[in-house]
């Protein structure tokens, strides 16, 4: 920004307030000065005062009735019930639970399209890249890499059907493409691939049950088969449900006050 | 404010109706013509302003002194709002643009010449147009400074914002009614229209 753009547009920002008579001393003196050297904000001055001055000699209607009021319009009940639901608590808890839904749906069709711990490990950081990107709402391109980690991990995660060989293809697969760009994010994912699978289908028709060596840290989730890990349900919803909670107290709290006299 | 506006108040703290009906007196057009220009609906105004005065007696308790005047604007700006919420299907809004049959009736002054009553009632109109098209924060914060007259410091209470808020949110107001105003500058009185320096 430019200097004398900069203190220009904060000498129109002091305009109303100036015409107010709700500048400080030495605003007001300083607005003053470069009131003398700029047309322009001579001009917007005095237009501000013709638009306050207009409002001022709007004309006032006169009340159809008085407002007076009875006994009985004091002791009765309010003749208007209030809104029966904070209004800004609505919008909040809608998107609370909105965000929730997405979220399960996201990470647990995400479990069951996987179809196994492995997958379940792998698509983590391509689920919550998805997420980010959305959330920042990035362009096209910048969600590509996300698209690209996710189809790739999928693939080793569905090829890996619960083996252990598709689990260790999927630290590879996710590691590869971290440091190239976009259309290399996908070739990573099969190079390795193809041999994760061949070694892959031969230890699975040779050997059926995964053997625990090749990974470890997933072979034991390996166990939990294709279903919904309880755990991991019982976890995002209760961070949904505090979601929910926090937002939904944030709303009551924000209308509480601007309702209160 | 009135002259005796302290002593009916302290008779409204002890519950007093006639000394609340008085302050009612004095206050009932102010808060109806704030109701109307938030809501543009005459009979949703009379509900609101109505149902804020009731409000106020029931709720004086809360009132802990300071202006009373901005304490009982507060009051109907949440009636008027929570008129509109009342009444989702009726065709109000605070978006929507206010008809004739809406504005406030506007008697010629005496020995008013015909083509300036008219420019006066165009640029009525024109502003309640310009009113209607304002986000409805910056509509109540201008609405109480040019058309009620309350200071920034009665505004910040009546609205619970900061200062710097207030001060804000009328600069952006004004700037989009002027905005508004010149757009239409055909329709305007000579002043609008002009850019001269010396008004």
């Amino acid at each position: 920004m430019i200097p004398w753009l900069d203190r220009h547009r904060r000498f129109r920002d002091q305009l109303s307030p100036y015409l107010d008579g709700e500048l400080a001393a030495r605003p007001r003196d300083a607005l003053e000065r470069h009131l003398v050297s700029c047309a322009p904000c001579r001009q917007e001055l005095a237009a501000l005062r013709a638009t306050a001055r207009a409002l001022a000699e709007l004309p006032q209607a006169e009340v159809p009735r008085s407002f007076t009021l009875t006994p009985d319009q004091v002791r009765g009940p309010a003749p208007r019930p209030f809104a029966p639901r904070p209004p800004l608590a609505a919008p909040f808890l809608a998107g609370a639970l909105a965000f929730a839904l997405a979220a399960i749906l996201v990470v647990d069709l995400g479990d069951i399209g996987g179809g196994g711990p492995a997958a379940t490990r792998q698509e983590a950081p391509a689920a919550e890249e998805r997420i980010d990107a959305y959330g920042d709402r990035a362009p096209a391109e910048e969600e590509a890499p996300a698209t690209g980690a996710d189809t790739g991990g999928g693939t080793g995660g569905t090829a890996g059907g619960g083996t252990a060989a598709g689990g260790a293809g999927g630290p590879a697969g996710a590691t590869a493409p971290a440091p190239t760009p976009a259309p290399e994010a996908l070739a990573p994912a099969p190079s390795p691939s193809p041999d994760q699978f061949g070694a892959a289908d031969e230890a699975a028709r040779a050997q059926p049950s995964p053997p625990p060596q090749a990974g470890p840290d997933v072979a034991p989730a390996a166990g939990e088969g294709d279903g919904l890990d309880p755990l991991r349900a019982a976890e995002i919803g209760l961070a949904a449900a505090l979601g929910a909670l926090v937002a939904g107290a944030a709303g009551y709290a924000a209308w509480s006050r601007r309702r209160s006299p | 404010m009135l002259s005796d506006e302290q002593a009916l108040l302290d008779r409204c703290r002890q519950g007093d109706l006639h000394a609340f009906n008085r302050l009612v007196e004095a206050y009932q057009r102010p808060v109806y013509n704030l109701c109307l220009r938030l809501l543009a609906h005459p009979q949703a105004a009379e509900d609101a302003a109505q149902n804020a005065f009731i409000s106020a007696f029931r709720s004086f308790a809360s009132f802990r002194g300071g202006s009373f005047r901005a304490w009982l604007f507060r009051i109907a700006a949440n009636a008027s709002y929570d008129e509109l919420r009342r009444r989702p299907r009726a065709p109000l809004s605070l978006d929507a643009p206010l008809g004739p049959a809406r504005t406030p009736p506007d008697l010629p002054q005496p020995g008013e010449p015909l083509d300036e009553r008219a420019q006066r009632l165009e640029l009525a109109r024109l502003l309640q147009d310009a009113l209607a098209a304002l986000p409805p924060d910056q509509r109540l914060v201008v609405l109480l400074r040019d058309v009620h007259g309350l200071s920034y410091d009665e505004i910040a209470r009546a609205a619970r914002l900061s200062l710097g808020t207030v001060k804000s949110r009328i600069s952006r107001a004004r700037s989009a009614l002027r905005r508004f105003l010149t757009d239409r500058g055909e329709l305007l009185p000579a002043r609008f229209r002009s850019t001269s320096e010396d008004q």
